[in-house]
């Protein structure tokens, strides 16, 4: 079912039967893609919270490598964000992106006006201005309230995977400064929950093939063909950069664990259509985790911790994004980007990505509001722009947050050199017999 | 168009029955004359009066007038005179004119001069703010309060109701007076004012005549206001006033903003 051919078909025939059948076809089928999504919602929650809690307390026991992660993952993940941010704002001053005919603008104008937000939009004078005091905070503050959870089986319940990773570490710190003997059972708990929902995951890789099939041809279907021709630069130079983030992904994999090309683009696979198909960078954890254990020899316990929390900080689909559609704003308006504003949009990009963290659709996109706020860019315009090509975006942003997360662990954690092991106290002991081989 | 006839018909008919009456002195004024004058403005008013393909007037205003002076049973000439909503006025109250027809606002200041009929259609006032400029100065999250405290250069056609309005509406804004819509409407795009206030259908208009235009400029309908368009009369012509009431009354007409655009910016295009 992971044969690459087979993949490959079924998203050909995705586009082609969402172009070709009609709509009351495609929303027959739609609810499968629903199904298959939904399976693999099921199982997010209980792995990152158990993978982080299984292996993060084993982690803490070893100080050496713990510093040593929490160092290389600090440093590595603001490197590789601002990389990818200028990597955003250069490109778009090259391709020019927001560079368009009149026939384009008019378009893009159409959409504006067209929208339910822009038509009528209307103002009473007679209100009462003080009623709702507007929020003003930003940025850290507004960070931290959202990182920590006021319930925690509220965010449990809710999904919100940044507090749950929050909490999930906390928990795992705790549990490693109380007693082994009572610690052991929580930690050898976890991880059996852990390795329950990873068959579960291998499971519905079965539905892979059928699962990209019905989700591309709803994408294809959702998508305004005008909006498309209108923005066509952007999409172009978005999905050209993902491309070559891809290859230099793949290449820093293959070094790093010692794989071939080939293999290492075979054991992407399947985290990479998860993310692609179902437009979300979270529920492609679970595959992403066994990818990079079973596949790239990346040592279990620090994959465990290191992917999930990286996965919710490192936003690098949405951190290129949102550089290249600032400059695509900017270049739309005519504001002419000088070396201070090119700086800011790379800072207030990464900014604005990390903000993505946990969430969704338009919540995703709203946070562009931030990244190109420096540039003085009315950024409703902008949102509704990008609001109508999403359906076309948001799968590569997601694919180049997962793919590029799997090489960010690759590089973080450890390579074990030990073949796979099925039995979790002898993983574990491994676990110290690889990290000493390792360094 | 049915109703028009039946009305005519009706004041016909009213008028032979009357005829060896005496009427009101306002009325045996236009009667003996024989023809009624409206004073409208010369510039074209989209969808109020306009040219059409072969050069003549057109219209819901001209078609009004037209209404009017069939009722009478006079014909109809216009005074084209008035260069500013404000010219209309001072034409009718010095008597060079019976009525002014010519989409012109109902305001209390003009009140003083002349009386006005019921309106025939309120439209809500409206502004459009060009987005860079707004962008510079709120977040998007705080236009409304933006708006109702609204700071910055406001552009409106010079003379007209609006200039009062914006006075009432928006008295911290700075005003920027300009002799044509088309010139608000330039300084709007190209950055040098903040924002015109104008009527929806102004706005409207203009969004539509330019696809691009929602990228530059943002409209925002002000809910509660209003912008009553009605007829000017001397106020001597009492009786005049009330006749024309009891027309508008009986044609119906329920104007809305949007059937007014389809029906005759449509026949100005063909």
């Amino acid at each position: 079912m992971k044969n690459p051919w087979l993949i490959l078909l079924s998203i050909v025939g995705g586009i082609v039967f969402g172009i070709f059948a009609g709509d009351g076809i495609v929303s027959y089928v739609a609810p499968i893609g629903t199904v298959y999504v939904a399976l693999l919602q099921m199982c997010v929650v209980p792995i990152v919270l158990t993978a982080i809690l299984s292996s993060i307390a084993e982690l803490i026991r070893s100080p050496s490598v713990t510093q040593r992660v929490l160092w290389k993952f600090t440093v590595f993940l603001f490197l590789t964000l601002f990389a990818t941010s200028t990597l955003g704002v250069f490109t778009g001053t090259v391709t020019g992106p927001g560079v368009v005919e009149q026939d384009q603008r008019n378009i893009l104008g159409q959409i504006v006006e067209s929208s339910s937000v822009e038509t009528d939009y209307g103002v009473s004078l007679d209100a009462d201005a003080d009623d709702e005091p507007v929020n003003t905070e930003e940025g850290v503050l507004i960070f931290l309230q959202e990182l920590i959870p006021k319930n925690i089986f509220a965010s449990l319940v809710n999904s919100e995977i940044l507090r749950i990773v929050f909490f999930a570490i906390l928990f795992g710190i705790a549990i490693a400064y109380i007693k082994k003997e009572q610690s052991d059972y929580i930690i050898s708990l976890s991880t059996g929950i852990y390795l329950s929902f990873n068959k579960i995951i291998a499971w519905t890789m079965y539905l892979l093939p059928i699962g990209l099939f019905v989700l591309v041809a709803e994408q294809v279907k959702s998508t305004g063909i005008t909006a498309l021709l209108a923005s066509i630069k952007l999409i172009i130079s978005f999905y050209g950069l993902g491309l070559l983030l891809i290859v230099v992904n793949t290449v820093i994999i293959s070094v790093r664990s010692r794989l071939s090309i080939v293999k290492v683009l075979k054991a992407c696979l399947s985290p990479i259509f998860v993310a692609f198909s179902t437009r979300s960078s979270i529920a492609a954890i679970p595959a992403s985790l066994e990818t990079l254990t079973e596949g790239l020899n990346s040592e279990r316990l620090t994959t465990k911790f290191v992917f999930p929390l990286c996965i919710t900080l490192g936003r690098y689909g949405n951190v290129l994004y949102f550089a290249l559609a600032g400059v695509f704003g900017a270049q739309l308006y005519g504001i002419s980007l000088e070396i201070p504003q090119i700086l800011l949009l790379i800072v207030t990009a990464v900014a604005a990505g990390i903000g993505t963290a946990g969430a969704t659709g338009f919540a995703t996109l709203s946070m562009i509001a931030i990244a190109v706020r420096g540039l003085g860019l009315p950024t409703e315009t902008l949102l509704l722009i990008l609001f109508a090509i999403d359906p076309i975006v948001d799968p590569m942003r997601s694919l180049l947050i997962v793919h590029t997360n799997i090489m960010f662990t690759t590089l973080v954690s450890p390579i074990s050199t030990s073949k796979r092991k099925k039995n979790v106290s002898d993983a574990l002991q491994n676990f110290t017999k690889s990290t000493e081989t390792v360094q | 168009m049915k109703t028009l006839i039946y009305s005519v018909v009706i004041f016909l008919l009213f008028g032979t029955v009357l005829s060896a009456q005496e009427y009101a002195p306002d009325i045996t004024r236009i009667r003996e004359r024989g023809s009624l004058v409206v004073a409208q403005l010369p510039r074209e008013q989209v969808p109020f009066f306009f040219r059409d393909n072969e050069g003549n007037w057109a219209g819901i205003d001209v078609e009004l007038a037209r209404g009017i002076a069939d009722g009478l049973g006079v014909d109809l000439e216009f005074n084209r005179n008035a260069q500013s909503f404000n010219d209309l006025v001072t034409i009718v109250a010095n008597g060079d004119a019976d009525i002014v027809i010519s989409k012109l606002s109902r305001t209390s200041t003009r009140a003083q001069l002349v009386q006005y009929s019921e309106p025939y259609i309120v439209l809500r006032q409206a502004l459009m703010v060009n987005r860079l400029l707004l962008a510079e100065k709120v977040r998007d999250d705080e236009v409304d309060s933006f708006v109702r405290q609204f700071t910055g250069s406001l552009g409106v056609v010079a003379n007209s109701s609006y200039a009062v309005f914006a006075g009432i509406n928006f008295p911290s804004a700075t005003l920027v007076e300009y002799p044509t819509w088309d010139a608000v409407v330039e300084a709007v795009f190209s950055g040098e004012i903040l924002a015109a206030y104008r009527d929806e259908l102004e706005i409207k208009k203009v969004i539509k005549s330019r696809p691009d235009s929602a990228l530059n400029v943002k409209t925002v309908l002000l809910k509660d206001t209003r912008d009553p368009i009605a007829m000017a009369l001397p106020w001597e012509s009492s009786q005049f006033a009330k006749w024309v009431n009891i027309y508008l009354e009986s044609q119906n007409l329920n104007l809305t903003v949007d059937k007014l655009l389809n029906q005759f910016e449509l026949a100005a295009i063909e």
